[in-house]
């Protein structure tokens, strides 16, 4: 136990720290409210326009509509910046000292990511759900609302689902922060994970309404399982053996990432040497 | 020295700076083409999906972009029989 201690500590100081920043969470709860109504309203556009594709869709328009409030609510969890207390860190040379530290590196990192990642999730989830799960009922407009989960057993597999998820976004993380203390900039990296991460995870739109040709593919890659995997958990669009399947694979992207990330962080490879010429 | 020669060098020297950091420099350009290329990755989705909305498809001037962000914008056309008329008109203008 003495020896999780240090990550423990890491995990919980960064939370409390990014705790702070109220104003910061309000304004990004904001943002989310416009981009959630955004995403709601072409949604509708094409559902309510074309019923006869709208009854053969995948999933349907009040699920559509749950899941743009949950990527709005969980946008904390989107793989799509590094750290940027390790891109500060790569800029002033401070992660050289990281380096010293008598702790296993990767894991200090990940936890560090992972508290983050987490402070910026709870509040803004939190707002999002009163907001859209709660007053948009209460004033008559149900039908646009954030909807409960679909069964008591698809809300603790989502519970699950979205533990792992939290786990993969922070092993991408990871692998960003790498190539950041690699090209020693984290502008370049960061501005390409964007459009991946908004694609790939479901949050510009619903990985199921892709063309039927291109599912399978969407499913089985990593990014699917940072979003689209919890949240067609939770309405019951993936039940039985196919949410176990997506919960396998956010098992295997996450432990293929972990792996992956150690090896290029693991002294004498590549970017460690550049992090240690960072110390001149 | 004059503005325009300044601005100018306030230009190469912001490009020389990023190519200070070559790799993110090439990772910049590629992310801001993917992020303009994933509204038309997403208008064409939408609309494989549910074909014609109201009568609106996808057909050259239909669909407006905004580069900025991920939102998708729609607009129809001009009546085409009012495009007919303008044509006319500038013809006449040419005579």
């Amino acid at each position: 136990v003495d020896a999780l201690r240090p990550y423990a500590a890491a995990f919980s100081s960064r939370f409390l720290l990014m705790m702070q920043y109220r104003a910061a969470a309000l304004a990004g709860f904001f943002t989310q409210c416009w981009f959630g109504a955004v995403h709601v309203m072409v949604l509708a556009a094409f559902y309510l326009g074309a019923p006869d594709a709208a009854a053969a869709s995948p999933i349907t328009l009040s699920q559509a509509v749950t899941y743009t409030w949950l990527a709005q609510g969980l946008l904390a969890v989107m793989p799509w910046v590094g750290d940027p207390e390790i891109a500060d860190g790569v800029r002033t040379g401070a992660i050289s000292y990281d380096r010293l530290r008598p702790v296993d590196p990767y894991a200090l990192w990940y936890v560090r990511a992972a508290g983050w990642m987490t402070a910026r999730l709870v509040p803004r989830v939190a707002l999002m759900i009163l907001a859209a799960g709660i007053i948009l009922p209460l004033i008559g407009q149900g039908q646009w609302a954030w909807q409960p989960p679909a069964s008591l057993p698809a809300a603790l597999l989502f519970a699950l689902s979205e533990t792992l998820a939290i786990a993969l976004a922070c092993s991408i993380i990871m692998l960003i922060n790498i190539v950041v203390v690699a090209t020693l900039n984290a502008r370049g990296v960061n501005i390409l994970m964007q459009p991946l991460v908004i694609v790939f995870t479901g949050n510009l739109l619903p990985l199921a309404l892709y063309p039927d040709a291109v599912r399978i593919a969407l499913f089985v890659q990593p990014f699917a399982g940072t979003l689209d995997i919890p949240n067609r958990i939770y309405f019951g669009n993936l039940t039985g053996q196919m949410a176990w399947a997506g919960i396998g694979l956010q098992v295997f992207w996450t432990l293929l990432f972990v792996v992956l990330g150690r090896f290029w962080l693991c002294p004498g490879h590549g970017p460690a040497r550049s992090a240690g010429r960072l110390g001149r | 020295m004059n503005a325009l020669a300044l601005l100018g060098r306030y230009f190469a020297a912001s490009m020389r700076s990023q190519m200070q950091y070559p790799a993110s420099a090439i990772m910049l350009t590629l992310g801001q083409l993917g992020s303009t290329a994933i509204e038309i990755v997403s208008i064409w989705a939408l609309f494989d999906r549910f074909g014609a909305v109201k009568g609106l498809g996808v057909r050259r001037g239909d669909v407006l972009l905004r580069p900025d962000r991920h939102q998708l914008f729609l607009r129809r056309l001009p009546d085409p029989r009012l495009r007919r008329v303008r044509q006319r008109l500038r013809a006449h203008r040419r005579l």
